[in-house]
């Protein structure tokens, strides 16, 4: 048990968080920011239950709830959303770690003004703010609503970067929460890495197929590399995001598509394992993230990572990171020098987790709560 | 140019239950006590901003058109901004205040000016309607624009 969290449970018999859950019980499907909240309740559950806080699902609106999310094998497994209802009226501590655009700001507002109730917000990236041209065209303005609300609204704000702290400050916006850098995690144990020849690339992404992913950067270090006469394979996990039309084309009709060239849509944690063990390098050629969790991800697979050389990875420099320019030519060159080297062995734990940044949070909370 | 505009009542942002925040040349302000929200483009947001600067009536016209390539004359500005007024007053998004402390200072550089519009109020009833979708996350299997099912 952590320090705060020991303190709390002496201090007070019961408190009760809420996680806004609507957004992800209606999920069918698993991107990151899933990935995020499902990890974060499996953690905070035991964390905060070991505080003696309780912690339960809430719909700040009045809205029927979905059970969409016991259809997904891993989503089923959130042990928040399988848990108690909590009602907004009576929580502590209103927690909200993916981006609910169905809340209903008013009532935590009305909550918030007739009593002691603190909001916890995960802002993952304000990215549709800064760069709306890498989204679908409605999306930065809903966006902006979104997080209007939820600056008005917080009391903690939590980002998992740095970066995304400066961009928040950068916005000008009025808040009057502290904002908190809690770095997210890999979900994986650590794993050794099979021995691969010096000269062979087995490459990996696993990313939502989006502009600002890189993915077509990739593809022409993939192309570079092939030209050579490099032994290198690729394989990709992830589905189709979108304004991306040119770029699913370009890999659907890709020469060495099942060959040298492989594309997963919807594969589970399993084959991104397996894949993974014959793999000796993770890629992760973003234009901007958040924060990126693959790069963290893949370490803990036993494979080294070229990531585009852009800031929010820089504030990650460990073991077995190669940084790369964003252009086919010089993101070959990365991925053929990251071959050539060996990788330095890395210990459990060495690596961020989702337990990690769990702990912090509940750290968090649990401090924030007993003042 | 010293010019007067809109005679001795001025006006501030009622700033009690509204969001207000400005990206881009457009300022957009949420209601919560009424669930409304409110978008101000180009020359509405601009007078949005010296509203919430606090910047006294009698600099609008000499400020703003520091900013813009063409404009209305005085006598046409003040009838804008007049009526522009009177709406967000109608919409409780102002209030009447017996001094203002802003210094008249230059317009925020966020988007390309061209000639001065008559400014615009677009009003949304509901904000729950435009939140329902998110666009960025609940994409079907073959991507934007087709949502998820279920």
């Amino acid at each position: 048990m952590t320090s705060h969290a020991s303190a709390v449970s002496a201090h007070k018999s019961l408190i009760t968080i809420g996680s806004e859950s609507q957004s992800q019980e209606h999920q069918l499907a698993v991107t990151g920011i899933q990935r995020v909240v499902c990890e974060a309740h499996k953690s905070l559950t035991d964390l905060l239950g070991i505080a003696g806080v309780e912690i339960g699902w809430v719909h700040t609106s009045n809205s029927q709830r979905s059970l969409n999310f016991k259809t997904e094998p891993y989503l089923a497994t959130d042990p928040v959303l399988n848990g108690p209802e909590v009602q907004l009226s009576e929580i502590d501590g209103l927690v909200i770690l993916d981006i609910p655009m169905q809340m209903d700001f008013p009532a935590v507002l009305v909550q918030k003004a007739i009593r002691d109730l603190q909001v916890f917000v995960l802002i993952h990236d304000i990215l549709p703010l800064i760069n709306p041209q890498w989204f679908p065209k409605a999306a930065p303005r809903s966006f902006k609503l979104y997080i209007q609300q939820v600056l008005h609204a917080a009391d903690h704000i939590i980002v998992p970067s740095e970066q995304v702290k400066r961009d928040l400050l950068n916005l000008g916006w009025k808040h009057r929460a502290a904002i908190t850098v809690i770095p997210l995690g890999s979900i994986h144990k650590q794993r050794t890495p099979l021995e691969f020849p010096d000269s062979q690339v087995s490459a990996m992404y696993v990313s939502t197929i989006a502009p600002r992913k890189g993915h077509d950067k990739l593809l022409d270090a993939f192309d570079v590399l092939r030209a050579r006469g490099c032994d290198i394979d690729l394989t990709l996990f992830g589905s189709i995001g979108w304004e991306c039309e040119d770029l699913v084309n370009r890999i659907r009709y890709h020469p060495d598509l099942n060959g040298r060239l492989k594309w997963y849509r919807n594969a589970d944690d399993h084959v991104v394992e397996m894949t993974a063990s014959k793999c000796n390098i993770g890629v992760i050629p973003s234009e901007g993230e958040g924060f990126g969790m693959f790069l963290e991800e893949a370490l803990t697979l036993g494979l080294k990572v070229v990531g585009s050389d852009i800031p929010v990875f820089r504030e990650r420099e460990q073991p077995n990171v190669y940084f790369a320019n964003l252009d086919g030519e010089s993101l070959a060159d990365s991925l053929v020098i990251a071959a050539g080297r060996p990788w330095e062995p890395m210990v459990g734990g060495q690596v961020r987790s989702m337990t990690d940044f769990s702990r912090d949070l509940t750290d968090l909370i649990t401090e924030q709560l007993m003042m | 140019m010293n010019s007067s505009l809109g005679g001795d009542t001025e006006f501030r942002i009622r700033s009690a239950s509204l969001s207000m925040e400005r990206l881009d040349g457009e300022v957009i302000a949420i209601d919560f006590s009424t669930g409304k929200y409110f978008s101000f483009q180009g020359p509405a947001a601009d007078l949005m901003w010296l509203l919430q600067s606090e910047v006294p009536r009698e600099s609008w016209f000499e400020v703003v058109q520091e900013a813009f390539k063409s404009l209305a004359t005085l006598e046409e500005f003040t009838a804008q901004v007049e009526a522009f007024i009177s709406e967000l007053k109608s919409l409780g998004l102002v209030e009447q205040t017996d001094w203002l402390t802003g210094n008249p200072t230059a317009l925020p550089e966020d988007y390309e000016r061209g000639a001065w519009e008559s400014p615009q109020i677009m009003v949304e009833d509901d904000l729950a309607d435009l939140l329902v979708i998110d666009p960025i996350h609940d994409t079907g299997e073959d991507g934007w624009p087709e949502i998820k099912q279920g």
